[in-house]
């Protein structure tokens, strides 16, 4: 026994000591010095009942094949995508036609995935839009600079687990445990009557991008809804008083050990926002347009719907929901398996902005996508590996839609010539170098939500390197911010 | 309020305690948990044995309970009387017994349950998943393996495959691969590398199963699913380390990556070239008219999935997975194995021409023999097996085993596997009255516990669970994670007290206020409904559920400090605090006999529920 407890002991007494203002794991998370101080956030800028937002934040996760989901339909880019893609392409009439309001500097013309019905009508009507080519950057960088690490690259490019966590975190130089979701949470908590259910909803149960420092998010089930303990408010048995009372007992975090009381503090918020969220949820309006499919992610897209349908009953302004669908991790059978899974997304994305044009939100809620990459345009047989840049979508009626942001790339494979190179933005086999970062793509979303320009560092670190935030302009342009 | 306890010494024997002034009074009793504030001299220097022991009258079996602590870090779940084996044998001739039980199977077991289903009922699909979960829980609630099998199931978090994928129709494939880690437990790491490499499952699962070599005219490459995993996952990680598990670092101070993309792409050509070996067409389950094709009823057969008559006659490159044998390793055809030489990350090259399942072996060998695979595999188990943050010190400890066993030899799981268990800091009882948290329980190890700690009755002769259930409620079951990077990663933290005190807690992934509850209710329906269930009987004439037995609990329970004394043994190996104590008198108390004449019935299983969902259950030391 031994110096090993002692040594341990004060291991952890230095560690508490260093959780503030440490310079290594930290330094760009929001501590609790930094937030206090950033409560400069002031809620009297939310306004009266119908200042209501919510982002709805859908993870593709295993790196969606996006150059196959919005792809070139004109004549000279289609070959050019169908050389490069060669047994992965798809048929040119079997494209979904769309029409950007915005002209392609190359004249290029556009399509959808075959399976994008609805999303289709959607970006028709300007409801949708695209950004393209987006990507995790921690500066500005081209080929040259990446080849020869004389500008710093994100950690760990093409590895899921943690271009993961980059997309989640908005720190790709570092490995953060903060998501940028929970850390708005953390900053704009007060725009929220009702602190008993976070302004995070999870379909996707525990999740990086809602984890803030003070905050956590509310996990509710695609299926059930909010949990709640089974015969808790019964009493047809005598023993069901007693535990009752033991587990109310038992919640209280009043234990030494911290995963003591991580353990029950979640069950005790659960409990508490189950009482709550149960009803709502019991309450809402039926759909015209109903959830039919019992695939969990229309089940999630309903009870997001469903959750959406009490912000008043529940005294919320502001809500963030992380809906997570998996499976696009296609190194195997890409043709089939995409086309099955975008047929499950596209229904239910329709059913869901359906649902949201009759409650009358759909210009308070803004839907948008992420992955940790997208896949490389070149074929390993019958699917594709891991890529960098990818194209995403944003939804909703608050959204500039008609339109394809940021830079839709050549498809063209490099000749790595460096003279005269037949795609300076390749970085090997289809492996596309992003042209708009992630934290433009984030930090437009995070202003519409409310998110002071002043506080976009605080989530963002490297954004003065992409973007000013004292100019006038958004970021992109897809929301008007 | 802070308790503060100073064991000089212990055994049963009090010579004086003193109240603190301002800690309460109890009136009514000693023990019972009321001994909040007191200080505590006594008699022995044993150490393990704490005040709250020494009130409870438990100082006596300290034995017992380090017996009962040490199997929950070396067994998925122990009854009594392994505990008292333990107590008998002690800690390190126990596991050499346990090293010499023979390996429980799973694809024995499997073939098994097929064959008794398929006595009542001949066309049942499979083997499934749901099949491969029978097996598991048979072999689990009935082995003597323990160890074998912690480890077997601690590895499966490693290498995984997951039956959410096609594997859910592939019982075998699943067992097949499982067993790789039965049967090679306490073998060697590169051993079960190198299977792992050549299993067809995984061969599915990461997509190097017909995996084809560079074709530049129509502008394909090798899959990077495997290569990637393999080193980033299963063997050296992303960064350099250092023995104790910390990462190295440059001369700015930042992390130094183990290998990059042009690495994983070389490595993507090692493994091409294998592919599956073809099993005989199941044409005993096909319609006759199927078993050659029908051109007058051309449609019928094409709406089942195979016919014989187009089955292939022999195993080459390029078949897929549905007319393969799931439990025979991958071969390698070396035409579609890509030639030339291929770089690892240290800048060594391997080039052996026309032997590409050579080249498989040299290329795990390098993985196997990197410096970071010892670290690596070391925190990995001790957080399956131990804590979840284990100190720099006891990392190095065991990767040093790893590198070493004493007389030479790298990779020996049976000297890893005690460095790990018998290693102070895992034993030492005296960790657990520190703040130092140990590690939340997987709720799926949670409920096999339970399962294996006290008897059962079972409606039919088996113990079969679906554990769709647990997957459902808990997002837990053995080979079913969401993805390859498992339930969790190692470094996952909860947001909180346990991220603000640098700490990582991967289990705290799966507990969330969906899952939480869930899990309370699943106990609930486990102790008072049915324990297992399976889909092979039918209500209310056959059903095939198990229960649990607690006819022994109940003859205790008349006396409620007994039972809650028999049930910290089984359970929380002496951790229950004095605050669960008292809340579990204040439910159990009321409950008696003019109350209720099952009154018995109601407290053991009472007792078991709170226990079981405690926070001094789920966060053990």
């Amino acid at each position: 026994m031994s110096t090993h407890k002692i040594n341990r002991r004060k291991f952890l007494g230095q560690l508490s000591c260093a959780a503030i203002g440490s310079t290594t794991l930290f330094s760009t998370l929001l501590n609790l010095k930094t937030l206090n101080a950033a409560a400069a956030f002031n809620s009297s800028i939310i306004g009266g009942p119908e200042d209501y937002k919510a982002l709805v934040c859908i993870m593709f996760s295993g790196g969606i094949d996006s150059f196959n989901m919005l792809i070139p339909r004109s004549q000279t880019a289609y070959a050019q995508y169908a050389k490069t893609r060669s047994n992965l392409a798809l048929a040119q009439n079997d494209l979904r036609p769309v029409s950007a309001d915005n002209s392609d500097p190359e004249g290029r013309e556009f399509g959808f995935h075959p399976s994008m019905a609805n999303m289709q009508t959607l970006f028709q009507r300007g409801k949708l839009a695209y950004v393209s080519n987006v990507g995790t950057l921690v500066r500005p960088m081209n080929k040259y600079e990446y080849y020869n690490g004389v500008v710093q690259a994100p950690l760990g490019l093409y590895s899921h687990s943690d271009q993961q966590q980059q997309w989640q975190t908005g720190v790709p130089h570092e490995r953060a445990s903060i998501g940028w979701g929970g850390k708005i949470a953390d900053l704009m908590y007060s725009a929220n009557n009702n602190q008993t259910i976070s302004m995070n909803i999870s379909l996707g149960g525990s999740n990086l991008f809602q984890n803030g420092e003070n905050s956590v998010e509310y996990s509710i089930d695609p299926y059930n809804g909010s949990t709640g303990i089974e015969g808790y408010h019964d009493d047809y048995h005598f023993m069901l008083k007693y535990r009752k009372q033991a587990i109310d007992a038992m919640v209280q975090p009043v234990y030494d050990d911290i995963f003591k009381n991580t353990y029950v503090k979640t069950i005790k918020k659960s409990m508490d926002g189950n009482e709550m969220l149960s009803s709502v949820i019991n309450n809402a309006p039926i759909f015209n347009n109903p959830f039919t499919s019992e695939h969990y992610f229309s089940r999630s897209l309903e009870m997001v719907a469903k959750t959406i349908s009490g912000r008043n009953t529940l005294d919320v302004k502001r809500q963030i929901f992380f809906v997570e669908m998996g499976g696009w991790d296609m190194h195997d059978e890409l043709i089939d398996n995409q086309r099955d899974l975008l047929t499950v997304v596209d229904e239910a994305l329709g059913k869901f902005y359906t649902a949201l044009e009759q409650m009358g939100v759909a210009e308070q809620v803004t839907t948008f996508s992420l992955s940790e990459f997208s896949r490389t345009l070149t074929s390993n047989g019958n699917g594709t590996d891991h890529a960098w840049g990818s194209n995403v979508f944003v939804m909703g009626g608050a959204v500039n839609g008609k339109q394809i942001y940021g830079q839709f790339p050549s498809l063209a494979l490099s000749n790595d010539n460096w003279n005269s190179d037949t795609n300076p933005l390749d970085v090997g086999g289809g492996v596309f170098l992003p042209t708009t970062s992630t934290d433009e793509y984030f930090a437009e979303l995070a202003l519409w939500f409310g998110v002071p320009k002043s506080d976009l560092t605080l989530l963002y670190p490297n954004i003065g390197y992409f973007y000013n935030p004292m100019s006038g302009n958004a970021p992109i342009g897809f929301l008007t911010v | 309020m802070k308790k503060y306890i100073q064991i000089c010494e212990v055994l049963c024997f009090i010579f004086s305690f003193y109240v603190k002034s301002n800690s309460q009074l109890y009136n009514d009793y000693l023990g019972g948990g009321h001994n909040k504030g007191v200080l505590i001299t006594s008699s022995n220097q044993v150490s393990g044995t704490s005040a709250d022991n020494t009130f409870n009258g438990k100082g006596l079996n300290a034995d017992d309970m380090a017996a009962s602590r040490f199997l929950s870090q070396a067994t998925l779940g122990a009854d009594r009387l392994e505990i008292e084996k333990v107590v008998r044998l002690g800690l390190e001739a126990w596991i050499d017994d346990q090293f010499s039980k023979p390996p429980s199977l799973m694809l024995p077991q499997l073939y098994a349950v097929m064959d008794e289903i398929r006595k009542t009922n001949p066309n049942t699909y499979g083997p499934a998943a749901i099949h491969f979960n029978y097996a598991w829980w048979q072999t689990n609630l009935t082995n003597e393996d323990y160890l074998r099998q912690k480890m077997a199931y601690a590895l499966s978090q490693i290498l995984v495959v997951s039956a959410n994928s096609e594997l859910e129709n592939a019982g075998d494939w699943m067992a097949s691969y499982y067993d790789i880690f039965v049967d090679r437990a306490f073998d060697n790491y590169r051993n079960i590398l190198l299977d792992v490499a050549r299993h067809p499952a995984m061969g599915y699962y990461l997509s190097h199963l017909n995996n084809p070599k560079t074709d530049t005219i129509a502008n394909i490459r090798p899959d990077e699913n495997f290569a990637r995993e393999v080193m980033q996952l299963f063997s050296i990680g992303l960064y350099q380390l250092n023995l104790d598990g910390s990462h190295k670092k440059d001369a700015n101070g930042q992390d130094i990556p183990t290998y990059d993309n042009k690495d994983i792409k070389a490595m993507a050509k090692i493994f091409t070239g294998l592919y599956g070996v073809i099993r005989p067409c199941p044409d005993e389950i096909l319609p006759p008219e199927c078993i050659c094709y029908d051109s007058n009823n051309p449609d019928y057969c094409d709406t089942l999935s195979m016919t014989c008559c187009w089955w292939p006659k022999e195993s080459e490159f390029g078949h897929n997975i549905y007319v393969l044998d799931g439990t025979k390793m991958m071969l390698m055809s070396d035409k579609d194995h890509e030639p030339g030489p291929k770089r690892m990350p240290d800048g060594s090259i391997i080039e052996i021409p026309r032997n590409g399942m050579a080249e498989v072996e040299a290329a795990i060998d390098f993985l196997y023999n990197h410096p970071n695979t010892g670290p690596f595999i070391a925190y990995r188990l001790i957080q399956r097996f131990v804590k979840s943050n284990p100190t720099p010190a006891y990392v190095a400890r065991v990767a040093t085993v790893f590198n070493d066993n004493g007389n030479g030899v790298r990779g020996d799981m049976k000297a890893v596997t005690k460095a790990i268990l018998l290693d102070e800091e895992a034993w030492e009882e005296t960790n657990y009255f520190e703040n130092a948290p140990g590690k939340l329980r997987e709720p799926f190890l949670r409920y096999v516990h339970m399962s294996r700690a006290f008897p059962k009755k079972a409606d039919q002769k088996h113990y079969w669970n679906t554990g769709y259930y647990l997957r459902q409620v808990v997002r837990q079951h053995v080979l079913a994670s969401p993805s390859v990077f498992n339930f969790y990663l190692p470094d996952y933290q909860p947001a909180g007290e346990i991220t603000t005190a640098e700490l990582v807690a991967p289990e705290f992934k799966l507990h969330n206020t969906a899952t939480s509850v869930g899990y309370i209710n699943l106990i609930h329906y486990g102790v008072f409904g049915s324990l297992l269930q399976s889909w092979e009987g039918s209500y209310p004439d056959n059903p095939d559920e198990v229960y649990l037995d607690l006819e022994a609990l109940e003859n205790i329970s008349n006396d409620a400090e007994s039972l809650i004394n028999e049930l910290d043994l089984l359970l929380t190996h002496g951790q229950l605090t004095d605050e669960t104590r008292q809340i579990l008198r204040q439910a159990l108390d009321p409950i008696y006999w003019n109350f209720d004449s099952q009154y018995k019935y109601y407290r053991a299983r009472l007792a078991i529920f709170l226990i079981m969902i405690s926070p001094d259950y789920n966060c053990i030391k």
